[in-house]
Parts: C-alpha cells; structure tokens; sequence
C-alpha cells in the first residue's frame, strides 16, 4: 500500500518535472533567440547603424584592420581602418593599442559613431582567434603566410 | 605593425594564474582531507 | 536505473568509494604534477599570444569542470528530486563548492589572459557574462542550503535551482557561436578536430584529466566524510537527540 503511494507521486513528480522543465527551457531558449538581434555585442561596418539613429550612444564595433592603414598621429594618437569586406569604416583613437592589436586581426573598438562617419574609440580590444601555433610552424608558413592569412578567413 | 607577445616577459602573471589556481584548489582538497579524517575518528 | 539504485545504498557506496578514492586521489597527482611540467617546461609558446598561452593550461580546465561539476549536479538533483534518493542530494550539495571555485578561477585566469591579449581585464560579451551567471547560480545554490534549516526542504528548494540552473549549460558552451563576442571559439572540441597542435593539446588534455580526478576525489571525500557524520549523528540520537540533530546540522 505503501510502496504504492510512493510510486504514485514519484511518478507525478517526474510528469511534473517532465512538462514544466521543457516549457521553461523553450521560454528561455526562444526568449534569447528573439533578443538575438537587439543584444548585438558589436556591429560589421556593414550593420552599423546611421549616427543620428545613434544619438551618441556609445556601441561597438567589430571588424578586421585593413593591412597597412594604421596611421600614428601625435602622441598616442591613431587611426585605423576596420572592414568586413563589404564596408569599411575610419577608426580615431587616442590611447594605448593592445598587445595583439595587428593589421588582418580582429579587432573590437568601443565608442560612438560621428556624423561625418569616422568612429571615435574610447577603447580599443584585440581580438584573438582559436588558432594557436607554435613559433616555428608559424615561421615556416611565413612564405605562405598569405596564403595562411586566407585561409584563416576562409574558415 | 607588430602582432606578437613572442618573446615578452609574462612570467609574474603566468605565476599568479597558476600559483592561485594550486592555492584555491589544494585549500579545498586539503579542507575536505581534514574533515573526512576527523570524521573517522568521531566515530570510535 | 539499477545502477543508481545499486549506489544508491550508502552502504554500497562506502563500500566502493574506499577503494576509488585513494585511485581517483593518485591519478590526480601524477595527471597534474605531469601536465604542469609538461605545460610549463615543454609545450611551446604561441606564435601571437607568446608566453601568455600557457595560462590557458589552468583556464580551460578550470572552465570545463566549471560546466561539467554543474552538469553533474543537474543530474543528482534531478535523481534527488524524483527518487528522493539522500545520496544524491548529499552529492549535488557537495560537489557545489568545488564547481564554484572551478568557476571563479576560469574568470580570474581568463581576466589575466585578456588584460594581456585584447586589453581588458573584463567586458560585458556573450561568453564572460554567462559564465558570471553560473558563478552566481553556484553561490545561490550553496545558500540555499545554508539558509534553509529543515534539510529536507532545502534538498527539494536546491534541486529545482539546480535543474532550471542547466539551461545556462548549453548558453555558455554556444555563447561564442550564437553571438558575436570577444572570447574565441572552442578551439578542441570542434568539428573540423583541435585547431591546435598536438604538443598544446596534450598537456592540455593531462591537466584536464587531473582537474577530472582532482574533482572525483574531493566529491567522495566529502560524500564520505557526511556519511559517516550522519552515521555518528544516528548513534547517539537514542540517547541525546538534540544534540545528535546539532551535529548534523553543522557539519552536513
């Protein structure tokens, strides 16, 4: 009689369990799949919103610096180009770039988009890829470093 | 423009991470070596 | 369902911890002292990040066990809950502070390694803030367990933070994929196989395996060390059941 009961809730418990578990996970799961696009990390020069739909909001914006358009200016001033190989935008920065920070590297600056369409950072952050290596493979793919380089986009 | 940390000097923050990693992880090892041991002596 | 019945038995289990432990606690000790030689002394530098790869050999361990200890402790709350098996409630409540610390040290190392390579110590992306979100899952559902008295409440109160805590498991692990962010994408388990040398991802995997068996030891020392409490605790309530409850109380 007693196991019998026990068995009864046990059961009711693992329905219970089993219909209101999925529920919330799909509310969970379809909640985050709608705020996908209202919760962007950073914008592709390509999304990048005009400046008066901005407002001076400070947002990110995440792309690749084109190969040899870093300028020093005064100081620690700097300007450099990002891409997503559609747009391309003009980055000014004053400050201290970060460690990783390269031409064909990711990169994430943080700051507010001017109406003339320059982007003024606060802050600059290197992106690191998943590729690691050690030095001397590196050095061996350095006369196809290039072709490394494509590859890496490719992927 | 330069790319690469090669060659630089990370040694005081290599350390950290791992010195602090041993120290949080051996605590709790150590904690829970204490406790089981005087827990088999309570039991005489 | 036999199985977890069958370890469901304290007696079974005590039975078979005593001769896991002390294996599970050398296997440990040679993966670690191994992997760190091996990590610190041997594997390479990176050709971009230089030294600083080598915290990688703390942080990703500490991160995987962060998500695999809670994956762990879904599964015993889930058992706990439905079954009322005790056993697996003293698991998932025991296994909670090792997780925690696994958590704290994947954001503390991960802190230092992005200072060095993207130049912060911290930003707000997908994969950082969910991983702040399991390290205040963890807490909440320690003090759960300190707050609540009547053990048995807190047992079923815990086990549904816990099981509604899981869905924050497959949020961390696709974060990378699902959004943009600063933190990179796995870089060993992924389809295409590990975009890493093998010289990396073998110490790599020697530190996980430690972190592994570092985890299972600590988990059944505890499990062990609260069964024989309660045990203790048993004993003497025939003769002084307030103070048998007390016992427990702390200690459990």
């Amino acid at each position: 009689m007693a196991a019998k009961r026990g068995f009864r809730k046990r059961q009711r418990r693992l329905i219970m369990l089993g219909l209101v578990l999925p529920a919330l996970f799909a509310a969970v799961g379809l909640t985050l799949y709608g705020l996908r696009s209202s919760t962007v990390y950073f914008y592709a020069p390509s999304d990048l919103p005009n400046a008066q739909e901005l407002a001076e909001r400070t947002i990110r914006l995440g792309g690749m610096v084109v190969k040899d358009s870093v300028v020093q200016g005064e100081g620690t001033l700097v300007s450099f180009l990002v891409t997503d190989f559609e747009e391309t935008v003009l980055v000014t920065f004053d400050g201290l770039l970060p460690g990783l920070f390269a031409d064909e590297e990711g990169v994430v600056a943080q700051g507010k988009l001017l109406a003339d369409g320059t982007f003024k950072a606060e802050r600059v952050l290197a992106k690191h890829d998943e590729k690691y290596m050690p030095p001397e493979v590196a050095e061996s793919l350095k006369g196809d470093y290039g072709e490394y380089q494509r590859q890496r986009k490719e992927d | 423009m330069e790319s690469t940390l090669l060659g630089q000097d990370f040694t005081r923050e290599i350390a950290i991470c791992w010195g602090v990693s041993a120290l949080i992880l051996g605590g709790l090892m150590l904690h829970a070596w204490q406790a089981l041991r005087e827990a088999k002596q309570g039991r005489d | 369902m036999e199985f977890i019945s069958k370890l469901a038995n304290p007696e079974r289990f005590m039975r078979v911890s005593q001769w896991l432990l002390p294996i599970f606690a050398v296997l440990a000790f040679i993966c670690l002292i191994g992997g760190g030689i091996w990590a610190l002394g041997f594997s390479p530098a990176d050709f971009r990040q230089g030294d600083t790869v080598k915290i990688m050999y703390v942080h990703v361990p500490a991160a995987w066990m962060s998500m695999a200890t809670y994956a762990i402790m879904g599964v015993a709350s889930f058992v706990g809950f439905v079954w009322r098996h005790t056993l697996a409630d003293i698991a998932a409540r025991q296994a909670a502070p090792m997780g925690f610390a696994f958590t704290l040290l994947a954001l503390m190392t991960g802190s230092v390694w992005g200072q060095l390579t993207w130049g912060v110590w911290w930003d707000w992306d997908a994969r950082m803030t969910s991983m702040l979100v399991l390290l205040f899952i963890y807490a909440g559902y320690m003090v759960i367990w300190q707050v609540i008295e009547n053990e048995t409440q807190a047992a079923r109160l815990a086990a549904i933070l816990c099981m509604v805590g899981v869905i924050n498991l497959p949020i961390i692990k696709f974060s990378v994929d699902f959004w943009e962010s600063l933190h990179q994408e796995a870089s060993i388990i992924r389809a295409d196989g590990p975009s890493m040398p093998a010289s990396m991802y073998l110490p790599l995997l020697a530190m996980a395996l430690g972190y592994t068996f570092l985890f299972s030891t600590y988990l059944l020392m505890r499990m062990r060390t609260v069964i024989l409490m309660k045990r203790r605790g048993s004993k003497t309530k025939g003769r002084a059941p307030s103070i048998a409850k007390t016992v427990a109380g702390e200690t459990v």
